[in-house]
């Protein structure tokens, strides 16, 4: 597969999507990515950047300010997301959510609202990698779980909770997704985690 | 700005530091040296130093300040004390409060501001060691930082200075030639579309000069340019062959 990288200002094939921008009929990227040209349309992966909310994520957060009847949760995003819910929560509670608006001025309502135990441990990758940390149809949480036996749950605001049967355990797993979200853009990832996690 | 009385500047056709009239100082330009900034850089520019970091889109504070319609960019351009002959005293003062302004205006044009509203972009600019066109290569440095902290932006804005030294027009003055030159001509354009985003002049010029030294600084940024997006490139590319070569 053939891997362009580009940078702002770079011209692309195809029609503007996400990434790019239209400059007097030309097409031209506007972040440090990855480019491929799928049916007409161009594509661009950035390879770095802050979480950007779009309905339906899975993100993992944490309690900022429990209130009545709902509570502020810290997503990755310049704001705090506001999540109403009939659960009490506790400053520092980390919890699963599913977004389920996010208005014109990027603030993020939050659903199916989910409490994690609090003994689990929670990492943060830029959210431009998180793909890669699930892999398709599952297959790198599954094989970083089969592997490692720690239990994981991936936002796709980057953040990662996961807990283990050791403290040992949750330190080969955190190694390994530091090493995925490094490596995010070369290809062979999943043999090479694979390699990494049985030599260990 | 006369330069009566002081050595020649050019012998020869040569400069002090030995380059031709339309040379440029040799530009060193690496991306993302910072752990805890979004996007980073450092770049060297002859004796020039600069470290430049990103942060955000993040909260904007004071909240006043907050845009519903776009972030807020802040610039903040500051001399190290140890970077100049005598010791700077630190702090902003009314010369780094300028070039703040100048380079944030610049940027403001390029960064797709709207995407991101009531949040703020923070660009920090320490010039460690000065020799010269430090406003040129902070905003160089910065716009590279921006790029490496992946906000999306338009293009990615590079300057460089022209001057007239001993009557002749030459390319990216140094610190003498600034000192006792007759003129100073910093840009900062758009390589894509050579629109002018920051320009100013220290200095008289002719009209047939002032053509004759805008044009040299825009060839300049070209050369600058394409170290930028050489040192972007080269950050991944680094890391693809490092995955590669372990398969």
């Amino acid at each position: 597969m053939a891997r362009v990288i580009v940078v702002p200002g770079d011209d692309v094939a195809g029609k503007p999507s996400e990434f790019t921008y239209n400059d007097a009929g030309k097409t031209v990227s506007s972040v440090v990515g990855i480019y491929d040209e799928k049916e007409g349309v161009a594509r661009v992966i950035p390879l770095n950047g802050r979480y950007d909310p779009h309905i339906d994520d899975y993100v993992v957060g944490i309690v900022t300010e429990p209130r009545h009847g709902g509570a502020r949760v810290d997503v990755n995003t310049p704001f705090a997301a506001y999540l109403p819910t009939p659960r009490s929560y506790n400053f520092g509670d980390v919890i699963t959510a599913r977004v389920k608006d996010v208005d014109e001025v990027k603030s993020v309502i939050l659903w199916e609202d989910r409490k994690v135990p609090s003994s689990g441990t929670v990492i943060e990758v830029s959210p431009v990698k998180v793909p890669r940390v699930i892999g398709k149809k599952n297959s790198m949480v599954d094989l970083l779980k089969q592997l490692t036996g720690c239990d994981m749950l991936v936002g796709k605001n980057g953040r990662i909770w996961m807990k283990g049967p050791s403290d040992a355990a949750v330190a080969r797993a955190e190694k390994a997704v530091l090493k995925i979200a490094a490596e995010a853009h070369t290809p062979g990832l999943t043999e090479r985690i694979k390699e990494y996690l049985s030599k260990e | 700005m006369s330069g009566k009385g002081k050595t020649d500047l050019i012998v020869n056709g040569k400069r002090l530091d030995g380059r031709k009239p339309e040379e440029l100082r040799p530009v060193k330009i690496q991306a993302g040296v910072l752990k805890r900034a979004d996007g980073s850089c450092y770049l060297e520019w002859g004796e020039n130093k600069v470290l430049a970091a990103v942060f955000g889109p993040r909260e904007c504070l004071p909240k006043h300040e907050q845009d519903p319609y776009r972030a807020r960019l802040l610039y903040r351009y500051n001399m190290a004390p140890f970077s100049v002959e005598d010791r700077k005293r630190p702090g902003p003062d009314r010369r780094s409060q300028e070039i703040s302004k100048v380079s944030r205006e610049a940027l403001e044009r390029v960064v797709f501001l709207e995407n991101f509203p009531k949040a703020s972009i923070d660009v920090f600019v320490e010039v460690l060691q000065a020799d010269a066109g430090t406003r040129c290569a902070g905003l160089t440095a910065a716009s590279v930082a921006l790029a490496d902290a992946g906000i999306p932006m338009r293009d990615i804005v590079v300057a460089c200075a022209a001057g007239k030294v001993d009557n002749e027009i030459v390319l990216d003055v140094n610190k003498i030639e600034d000192n006792d030159g007759q003129a100073d001509l910093p840009i900062a354009i758009l390589p894509r579309t050579g629109e002018v985003l920051l320009m100013q002049l220290d200095g008289i010029l002719a009209p047939e000069e002032y053509k004759r030294a805008l044009q040299l600084a825009v060839e300049g940024c070209m050369k600058v340019n394409e170290l930028q997006r050489n040192a972007l490139r080269e950050k991944y590319e680094k890391l693809a062959d490092a995955g590669e070569q372990k398969e």
